[in-house]
């Protein structure tokens, strides 16, 4: 039985009062009993971290990321230990994305986030007025009353999103994912482990119940005790949040994704280049087992049939090599229905064309349309394009990332792409490594999208009727 | 004779659930591997797939485990092949998957599937189909025999569901179901009915064939909403056409209920779903009928799965309750359309006994090793596969959704193992909260075009 770890507003709690079974897991887990009241914060109190200046949350976040060094952290070691019964990525990787975690709370990181989602840091501290048209208007981001509902696929969403939640001064109910029970709490122990009075410390929860349980979730999900419920991806999360939507009670989703890649015809210039190219591309395929929004699923490919063969085969000897995020040789395999119209598809040669092995490698089918299914489990449509312009109306709503190769030819497809609906350009083999701190988020700013924005107007005359 | 011809000779007897020799699993095994020789090279996704999972023979009914299709497989072609009118390409698809080759298929002037399916049949391929909630439909294809075949069994099946009950043209029937149409049980339904009922007493809820291009059209438009190519007007005049579609259904059904109502002292059969009949009984208690009233020689056929439809926990025993018949008078059946016939439910045992011709293969929840029932006392629960060894257009190993608990110790009555419930393992899974930020574009369609 492993016993997972609760944490309310500076105490950890750990006990085996309810016990859990799931698929994610390969054996029993059990938690300490939910007292719903200790998940709130009262409205007529003010939230523990809305006097303190918003410069010394992002010191004390500072000493917080100091402090996550990996070796050094026994929380975050205990966690990666642990995860293996949990999460579906390999120890290596997990552990290179522990290690990435301090940087997340760096100085600058977290200011840039701040400051471009807000535009001045002021507002976090008091009433700024700086609208032209109305001078005596003055605005403060108030802090909010949020619920995360965390995803476990991918270990940058618990630290982000406390980071996040720490700028905004709000307090912040999270909810843990069964396939990451602990990513979350490891860094929320250590926060108490510096200061468990500090109000950014007391302003965070993180506990564990199973998702869409009515009993908890329509007992707090309410307006009178929370503001903005925070979704991650999920569909079936993103159903059971809609249930409690209402006025005064709103729903920030970042919605579940699909990511692409282009490749230009400049990939064929020579072998070398193609190989190149290719491992570029994997890279941005096989990082977090594929099972991430920016993970790519499609390439479109401008080039005739024989290129995009030559790039399908050296991508499938890239995608068996090992990159920081991603396992080179790994019993990934698609889902048994898709492996089915592999199998058809390979009888239907040449409309198309399957390369790889069923053995973890990685696979890549080749089509001259998108297949009908989602690839995962390492696997990538290749889709021949006459040109990267005509690929673009391949990307809807749903696309988040595409990364383009040559790097140059972004600037040319970019508008078109954002019209459509993408979120994120980048260069290819890029999708990983973009690194944190004031950027958008799922078109939009979320420490923006988190606070309250209060204007409070009128002259200073301050006159008072006699 | 062949270990294969004497499950087929099972075919003549009155009633194969109860008369299957003794030693029935290794007579089914070794079928299995004549059937296993013969497929692997008609069919060339089986002669793939064995290749590569390196097997060359049954030995056991383990080595079956790797080479079981599952349902999707009859739904795997490429949807352009369809939208574009590649008719070509589809018969190419099919070849993939049945050992009858499909030649001398005229393809001039198809405009939609039904055109499609209505050139194979003529050509000797009588597919079924079924259109799922993704909007593309299942293509299964039969030669002329596993047609015969399919009756018979069928027949079969009705018969063991009812022990006392036969067929004389001596009554109404009304049978909420299409006469006619692409469903694998248009047909034997059809023969059936039309020896039960009296001569102009048989009411089938629609005499319009059920076609499978309305539902591909819904796939259509769903994935050109998907794509944003979809304008709004076309989507509001496609949901229209389903309302009214929807309309003229339930003023049939409203048809077939005051017929019911008048003749409803008298003895009757119907042929139903659980869902339909539920919406059957509510009507009736508004038109004011009260628990009972029924003929109690009334016979009701019942059947199919609940999936997706809201119904309260005892509709079963409301139905029941309703029409008051004796227990012996309310067929039902385990089955799927992958299979041939029906395995029927069997009152004094609370079970469903699997027909001799189909070999169930009860393996973990992820459908890769079969579980020996011996090890937990001869009941198994897990993960419904099977292999169909009356099948010869298709290879009939299939692996299901379904969550059975199978009793595999003999019985003096039956020499097959009877199922004793079933659920549907996406049922079960509802609120697993293994969350992911991964999605596709399917999360973003909504309404009555939605997967």
């Amino acid at each position: 039985m492993i016993l997972i770890p609760h944490f309310t507003r500076g105490e950890i709690r750990i006990a085996a009062d309810v016990e859990h079974r799931s698929r994610s897991q390969s054996s029993k887990v059990a938690t300490p009993r939910i007292i719903l009241d200790e998940l709130v914060w009262p409205r007529h109190e003010p939230v523990p971290a809305l006097d303190l200046p918003v410069l010394e949350v992002i010191d004390f976040l500072a000493e917080l990321g100091q402090r996550l060094a990996f070796d050094r952290n026994e929380h975050l070691q205990e966690a990666l230990e642990h995860m293996a019964q949990f999460s579906t990525l390999d120890s290596r990787i997990l552990e290179n994305c522990y290690r990435d975690i301090a940087s997340l709370f760096d100085r600058r990181a977290v200011i840039a986030e701040a400051e471009q989602s807000l535009g001045t840091l002021d507002v976090l501290d008091g009433w700024v007025a700086k609208n032209p048209l109305y001078p005596q208007c003055r605005i403060r981001a108030i802090p909010p009353r949020l619920v995360h509902v965390l995803a476990g696929n991918a270990p940058i969403v618990p630290p982000i999103s406390i980071v996040r939640g720490a700028i905004s001064k709000g307090v912040h109910l999270l909810k843990l994912p069964s396939n990451d029970m602990w990513t979350a709490t490891a860094i929320l122990r250590t926060m108490a482990d510096i200061d468990p009075r500090h109000p950014t410390t007391r302003s965070f929860a993180a506990v564990y119940w199973k998702g869409g349980d009515a009993a908890i979730e329509s007992a707090l999900y309410r307006s009178q005790y929370f503001d903005k419920i925070v979704v991650w991806g999920g569909e079936a999360a993103v159903r059971h949040v809609l249930k409690y939507v209402g006025p005064g009670l709103e729903m920030l989703s970042f919605d579940p994704k699909v990511s692409i890649s282009m490749i230009g015809c400049e990939a064929f210039a020579s072998n070398a280049i193609t190989v190149e190219v290719a491992r570029r591309a994997a890279a941005d395929v096989i990082g977090l087992n594929q099972d991430a929004c920016s993970a790519s699923r499609f390439h479109y490919v401008e080039g005739s049939v024989e290129q995009a063969d030559a790039y399908c085969e050296k991508l499938v000897d890239a995608m068996g090599r090992d990159t920081r995020y991603g396992p080179g040789a790994s019993n990934l395999l698609p889902p048994r229905e898709v492996c089915e119209q592999l199998d058809m598809m390979h009888n239907l040669e040449p409309l198309f064309r399957l390369f790889g092995r069923y053995d973890g490698r990685g696979l890549v089918i080749r089509s001259e349309e998108p297949v009908s299914f989602s690839p995962s489990g390492k696997l990538v449509n290749v889709v021949r394009v006459a040109s990267l312009e005509e690929a673009v109306h391949y990307s809807t709503v749903a696309t988040q990332t595409v990364g383009v190769y040559p790097p140059a030819r972004r600037l040319s497809l970019r508008n078109a792409l954002a019209s459509a609906g993408a979120q994120r350009i980048v260069a290819l083999g890029e999708v990983n490594s973009g690194g944190f701190g004031g950027k958008p988020h799922d078109a939009g700013w979320p420490v923006h999208r988190f606070v309250r924005w209060v204007s409070e107007e009128g002259d200073d005359s301050c006159e008072t009727l006699q | 004779m062949s270990a294969l011809q004497e499950i087929f000779s099972l075919l003549d007897v009155a009633d194969p659930y109860r008369a299957a020799p003794a030693g029935l699993r290794d007579l089914q095994l070794e079928a299995l591997r004549e059937r296993f020789a013969e497929k692997r090279r008609q069919i060339p996704i089986l002669a793939r797939r064995a290749k590569e999972t390196g097997i060359e023979e049954i030995r056991s009914l383990d080595d079956v485990v790797p080479l079981l299709f599952t349902h999707t497989n009859y739904k795997s072609y490429p949807e352009s092949f369809v939208d574009k009118g590649q008719w070509a390409n589809m018969n190419l698809w099919l070849q993939t998957l049945c050992s009858p080759p499909v030649r001398n298929v005229r393809l001039d002037g198809v405009r939609d599937a039904d055109d499609w399916l209505a050139r194979l049949a003529e050509a000797g391929h009588h597919l079924f189909a079924s259109s799922g909630t993704s909007g593309k439909c299942s293509f299964l294809n039969q030669t002329s025999k596993d047609l015969d075949v399919a009756d018979r069994a069928y027949q079969l099946s009705f018969d063991a569901q009812n022990q006392t009950f036969r067929a004389a043209n001596d009554r109404p029937a009304f049978v909420f179901f299409p006469e006619h149409g692409v469903h694998r049980l248009c047909r034997p339904n059809a023969h059936f009915w039309h020896r039960i009922a009296a001569p102009g007493q048989l009411h089938f809820l629609s005499s319009e064939p059920l076609r499978a291009s309305p539902g591909i059209r819904a796939g259509q438009l769903r994935r050109a909403l998907a794509a944003g190519t979809a304008l709004p007007d076309t989507i509001a005049a496609f949901e229209a056409d389903n309302r009214a579609r929807q309309r003229l259904m339930s003023a049939a059904m409203d048809d077939m209920i005051d017929r019911i109502y008048e003749l409803r002292h008298e003895r009757m059969v119907f042929g139903v779903m659980w869902p339909t009949a539920y919406q059957l009984v509510q009507a009736l208690r508004t038109r004011g009928v009260k628990d009972g009233e029924f003929h109690p020689e009334t016979v009701l056929f019942l059947g199919g799965g609940v999936k997706g439809v809201q119904l309260p926990d005892d509709f079963r025993e409301q139905i029941r309750k309703f029409f008051g018949v004796s227990p012996r008078n309310y067929s039902n059946s385990y089955g799927m359309v992958e299979m041939t016939g029906l395995n029927p439910f069997i009152h004094h045992r609370q079970a469903y006994a699997m027909a001799p011709w189909i070999v169930p293969l009860i393996l973990d929840k992820s459908g890769e090793k079969l579980l020996d029932p011996q090890a937990t006392g001869g009941v198994v629960e897990g993960r419904m596969a099977l292999f169909d060894l009356l099948t010869d257009a298709r290879w009939g190993g299939l692996i299901s959704g379904d969550r059975v608990e199978v009793d595999f110790r003999p019985t003096d009555e039956f020499s097959g193992p009877l199922v004793l419930s079933i659920a549907r393992y996406a049922d079960l899974e509802e609120g697993e909260d293994k969350l992911t930020c991964a999605g596709t574009i399917d999360s973003y369609v909504r309404g009555s075009i939605a997967a």
